[in-house]
Order: C-alpha cells, then sequence, then structure tokens
C-alpha cells in the first residue's frame, strides 16, 4: 500500500507549515486529502505544504494540490508550495502547471 | 480454528498491517474465547510482490529462497501467541521478495516429529527449499518432509514465488487494475531501470510515465468487475519502450482535473503513442537513455 506522511508545524499563531513524505498515488490520495482538510482550520491563515521529502507525486497527489489551491482561495487562506530543487517530486509540480495557480518555492520562506 | 480464520479474514478488510490483524486478533481471542491458544503467521505481499511484510504470533518463521539460492529462515522475532498476555505492539518484518525467489509458509505439523528436536525437522525444511515454481516447491516439501509417513498433526504448506521475468532487458508484469498495484509496479519498475543503467533523473521521469499510464488503466479501462492492468518494458539499444496495457473498454477521463496525466507522460518520455482497438488500449512510452 502506498502511504505518506502528513507533518503539521504551526510556526506562528494560524501559520502552517505541512511537511509531506513518502509517496502518493492513486492509492492514497483520498486519505492525504483527508488528513490536509483535518489540519487546516477556520482560524487557519496561510499554508505552507513542502513537497520537498516526497519519494513519488504522481497527478491524483498534484489533484490533491489543486484543489486544495481552489478550496483555500475561497476561504481566503494565503497558499504556497515549497519543493527543494533536488526533490523527486519537483518534475512533476513544473510539469503539471501548479506554479501558475500557486506560489512554487524551492526553499520555505 | 474456523473461528479464528472467520476473524483473520475480517481483520484484513480493515488494515493491511499484518502486525495489526494480530493485535485485534489477540484481543478477539482474550474476550471471546478463553480456552483457546494459537499460533499464527501473518504475511501481507501486494501486487507486484516485491516485498513481503511479515508478523508472528508465536510462529516458526518462514523459509526464504533467494533466486539461485538454498533456503534460509526468515530472521524476525516471534512475538507472544494469539490468547496469551496482550501485547501493546506487535512487530512487522519485512523481507525483500527478488524476481525468481520463493517463500514457504508452513504450520508445525510440517517440521515437527515425536522424539526429534524441533532443529532437526527446520533444518530439513530449510535444505528441502530451492526457488523455483510454486507447484514444484510443494511438491518437493511435502516428499522430504513428509513422504509416505502417516502425520500426527494437519500439515499445511504455502508456498508464494515470485516470477516477474527478465529476460535479456525485458520485464513484464501482469496485475490486478487496482489503485494498490501502482506501488508495487513502480518498484519493479525502477529495478528494471536500475539494471538497465538509467540515470537517477531518467529513472523518475520514466517511474512517473508508467505510474501515469497504469493510472489511467486502474481509472478508465473497466467497469466493476476489474481487470488486468499489463506493463512490458524492453531496451533497445539505448531506448526504453513501456508498454502499458489493458484489455477493456476506453472510456473518456471524468472530472474537471483529469487529462492532466497525459500532459506529464509527454513532457517526461521521448514519444508517447496511444492505440486503441477491440481489444483494448495499449499506450507506448519510450525514451532513450544518455539522450
Amino acid at each position: 500500500m502506498t502511504t505518506a506522511g502528513v507533518h503539521t508545524d504551526e510556526i506562528q499563531p494560524g501559520r502552517l507549515l505541512i511537511r509531506l513524505d513518502g509517496e502518493i498515488d492513486l492509492a492514497n490520495a483520498t486519505t492525504v486529502e483527508q488528513q490536509l482538510s483535518e489540519v487546516i482550520t477556520n482560524r487557519t491563515r496561510s499554508v505552507s505544504i513542502d513537497l520537498s521529502n516526497l519519494d513519488y507525486l504522481d497527478s491524483a497527489g498534484l489533484h490533491v494540490l489543486f484543489a486544495l489551491v481552489n478550496r483555500l482561495e475561497l476561504l481566503q487562506i494565503a497558499m504556497d508550495v515549497v519543493v527543494s530543487r533536488s526533490s523527486p517530486a519537483r518534475r512533476a509540480v513544473e510539469l503539471s502547471g501548479l506554479g501558475a495557480v500557486v506560489a512554487v518555492r524551492s526553499e520555505p520562506r | 480454528m474456523g473461528r479464528l480464520r472467520s476473524a483473520v479474514r475480517a481483520y484484513t478488510l480493515l488494515t493491511e498491517d499484518p502486525a495489526q490483524v494480530l493485535g485485534w486478533l489477540d484481543r478477539q481471542v482474550r474476550h471471546f474465547e478463553h480456552e483457546v491458544m494459537a499460533t499464527v503467521l501473518c504475511a501481507v505481499a501486494e501486487p507486484g510482490h516485491a516485498e513481503v511484510t511479515l508478523s508472528s504470533a508465536g510462529h516458526p518463521p518462514p523459509v526464504l529462497a533467494p533466486p539461485g539460492g538454498v533456503g534460509d529462515f526468515v530472521e524476525m522475532p516471534a512475538d507472544p501467541p494469539i490468547g496469551r498476555a496482550g501485547l501493546r505492539r506487535r512487530s512487522n518484518t519485512v523481507v525483500v521478495l527478488p524476481a525468481g525467489a520463493t517463500i514457504v509458509l508452513y504450520t508445525d505439523g510440517l517440521v515437527e516429529r515425536r522424539g526429534e528436536r524441533l532443529d532437526r525437522g527446520m533444518q530439513r525444511l530449510a535444505n528441502a527449499v530451492v526457488p523455483g515454481p510454486a507447484e514444484a516447491v510443494c511438491a518437493t516439501v511435502m516428499s522430504k518432509l513428509i513422504g509416505s509417513e502417516p502425520t500426527v498433526d494437519d500439515v499445511a504448506v504455502l508456498v508464494l514465488a515470485r516470477t516477474a521475468v527478465h529476460i535479456g532487458g525485458t520485464l513484464s508484469l501482469r496485475e490486478p487494475a487496482v489503485p494498490s498495484a501502482l506501488r508495487g509496479i513502480r518498484q519493479a519498475v525502477r529495478e528494471h531501470l536500475r539494471r538497465a543503467g538509467a540515470t537517477d533523473d531518467e529513472l523518475a521521469d520514466i517511474v512517473l510515465a508508467v505510474g501515469e499510464a497504469a493510472s489511467n488503466v486502474i481509472e478508465h479501462a473497466y467497469g466493476p468487475g476489474g481487470g488486468l492492468l499489463e506493463v512490458d518494458m524492453t531496451l533497445v539499444g539505448s531506448t526504453v519502450t513501456a508498454t502499458v496495457r489493458d484489455t477493456g473498454d476506453w472510456r473518456e477521463a471524468r472530472g474537471t482535473n483529469r487529462g492532466r496525466g497525459t500532459g506529464l507522460m509527454r513532457g517526461l518520455v521521448d514519444a508517447v503513442q496511444v492505440e486503441h482497438d477491440g481489444r483494448g488500449t495499449r499506450v507506448m512510452l519510450s525514451k532513450t537513455l544518455g539522450g
């Protein structure tokens, strides 16, 4: 079974840094989506999703990120995505055009 | 025993973690079946079968024979039998099952003989396991350990042989088209590309492209009855070609975010070719290594 870890730090009040590790594909994308929506509460002001430690990310995982961008935009919660240059998830992020809808950085702010 | 089997089956619908299955089974037995004590070896092999996760409740370890090697016992801790003192956390052991390897699980009736030390029976078993087709391994084990002797105890033997073929740079996988097959397929493709000399970047690109094509089959090829997902890889010169095939009816992708996978595939490999015919859909992905 494909597994991913979702690790959340509240780095400042209302500001979340969520680090993902492991792998995300069709088998566990829905689980990851649920875990993300559980940690992001109504009092959250901004969310940084760090993909640098993911070993695998495919379009099912990207689908979760695109859906999250739409949802957080509606809720007026700021969002950015961090993916280091050497991360195995980097290619999928670049090719998908995620950068056109949300800020993608190579290091956390 | 029948009740234990039913309980194990029910718990395996809820988790794929063998230590968790045995933990729940132990609670179930201590609650409902005060007189019962049993040893259990629980193994989970994912589609792809690149690795097996094992947990033992007081049961002797399985025998693993690598391709071209001889049988040896898997080194793993045995937690207490089912029905004894509850354990907060049971342990799992993961063993890698390379293509051509065989793993043998058995009940103690196979190795126990009256008036003989258990190690001798176990040693006889390890010596009897040579990797090969599951039926052949079963037959050899039964004839060498049981022969024509009447047995005192029941005997059960379960053999899992991983047969993924790698002949001269080809890889051939046949898996059920379900999401849980994806991880094993990626592992097999990675292993294959590493042998073919792909760099880390090339490997990651091809694995992702194959993953996308395979996800398409899982999501779009079959109705509720399901079907097979076939992945074949060949290496001609320095060009890797992966063919991902189904035998279902093509259905256009659904949902607003779909179709993203196809875009990814085109960005990841040099050429993507899709063919539909009456027998199914075939996606061919090729990429030249070092190109």
